[in-house]
């Protein structure tokens, strides 16, 4: 049967679930390639839909994450952060607030107080696909936030003069507990 | 047979129904009747809801529903004032959220139904009005539209005429002879009015106290 391929991202990069010897697609694959294009073409439309409240929430995640990766300019170790954990909450925050922002169109329906997967109970859409794909917007969002947080982190410690290993992995450290927080938010569809 | 119960017990939030069996054939209109409390909603759920929430069998046009219930929900509609719709927006604009998820979906049919059942009537088409502001009649009569637009084999219709005009009534039934004229779809309707479904079904259970009390047909069920 040939094992299930994945994306590598070397030359010649086959689809998900296409067997990479033969060329062929497994069923299973083949399935949930079909169910990953309903929901993106549910999201095209989706978006299309009161594109105003959706804008204003792009403009608001899009300062909020700005405030954070400012903050994140201040390295850690600097006297901004020494005797005060509040600097760490607040830059904190901000990014957090930017990810509920980011996520909040595409998990709850406005005015409905509901969740999309809620909405979508009895028609034939995969929940764990919708819930996988939604996963994916906030991995894409936060690759690029956290890009941005690690770099203004390290120019700020070298600037300050005192960067340390701890430079390094508060970035991470950060931009992992959004996902995570981020994805209980999404849920898994089950 | 289209759906066929067997043997069918669950516990739902300390609601037990008990040893369903029944068989739906393609083309009928099967009524459930029985008292609030019965377990007719529950039992529209044990299809309609992904978990399977009960021991037994439901098959759906010969296989296990719940083997692949994602792929059955092509074919099934749950029609009832609860079901969950983007009711901030119009008939339309939820049509178009949902049809990539419907392989048969048809806009023909969609905007003839809608014309059929008085979508269109109006200074203001009602396809673009806010669900949340159609009547509650309006707002069945829209997933009506939505569930033929998707060509249902299986209506499930939870308690739909129950304090409804007689005129709504007699256009409501008339549709599910159209639907049923067809000859392969089936219309499974709950409702606490067993009169109505003396004139109007093929077949009638009896629930009662989430036992399926009887079933057979529509006059023989309803004299038990």
């Amino acid at each position: 049967m040939g094992k299930k391929a994945v994306k590598t991202g070397r030359m010649g990069q086959v689809a998900v679930g296409e067997n990479f010897r033969t060329g062929k697609k497994n069923k299973k694959g083949e399935e949930e390639s079909l169910a990953r294009d309903k929901i993106m073409a549910f999201d095209r439309e989706w978006v299309k839909i009161d594109e105003d409240s959706k804008l204003a929430a792009k403009i608001v995640y899009v300062i909020l994450g700005a405030l954070g990766c400012l903050m994140m300019f201040f390295p850690v170790g600097s006297s901004i952060y020494q005797g005060s954990p509040i600097f760490f909450l607040f830059t904190w925050m901000f990014l957090y607030a930017a990810v509920v922002f980011k996520m909040q169109p595409y998990i709850y329906a406005p005015g409905e107080g509901k969740r999309i997967v809620t909405l979508l109970a009895y028609v034939p859409v995969d929940k764990k696909m919708l819930c996988c794909i939604r996963r994916e917007i906030l991995r894409r969002y936060l690759f690029k936030v956290g890009a941005v947080c690690f770099v203004f982190q390290q120019a700020g410690a070298l600037l300050w003069g005192g960067w340390t290993v701890v430079n390094l992995l508060y970035p991470f450290g950060v931009v992992l507990s959004l996902y995570l927080f981020g994805a209980l938010h999404i849920g898994s569809g089950a | 047979m289209l759906l066929e119960f067997k043997n069918v017990t669950g516990i739902t939030k300390g609601f037990n129904l008990t040893d369903i069996s029944f068989q739906i054939p393609a083309g009928y209109l099967v009524g459930l009747a029985g008292k609030n409390g019965s377990g007719k909603t529950t039992l529209l759920h044990y299809i309609a809801d992904g978990k399977k929430q009960y021991t037994g069998s439901i098959r759906f046009q010969g296989e296990e529903l719940h083997n692949s219930h994602t792929k059955f929900l092509n074919q099934i509609a749950f029609v009832a004032d609860e079901a969950p719709f983007f009711k901030q927006y119009s008939g339309r604009q939820n049509a178009k959220l949902l049809a990539p998820f419907y392989p048969e979906w048809d806009w023909d049919i969609f905007f003839r139904a809608s014309e059929e059942v008085d979508l269109f009537s109006g200074s203001k088409q009602k396809l673009d009005i806010p669900l949340a502001n159609l009547s509650r009649g309006e707002y069945l009569r829209f997933q009506m539209v939505i569930a033929m637009a998707h060509c249902t084999k299986l209506y499930l219709l939870d308690e739909v005429t129950g304090g409804m005009d007689p005129v709504f009534c007699r256009e409501f039934f008339r549709l599910l002879s159209g639907i049923l004229m067809g000859g392969d779809a089936s219309v499974l309707m709950v409702t606490h009015i067993v009169e109505e479904l003396k004139e109007r079904a093929d077949y009638v259970g009896i629930l009662e106290g989430g036992r399926l009390k009887s079933f057979g047909e529509a006059f023989d069920a309803v004299l038990v």
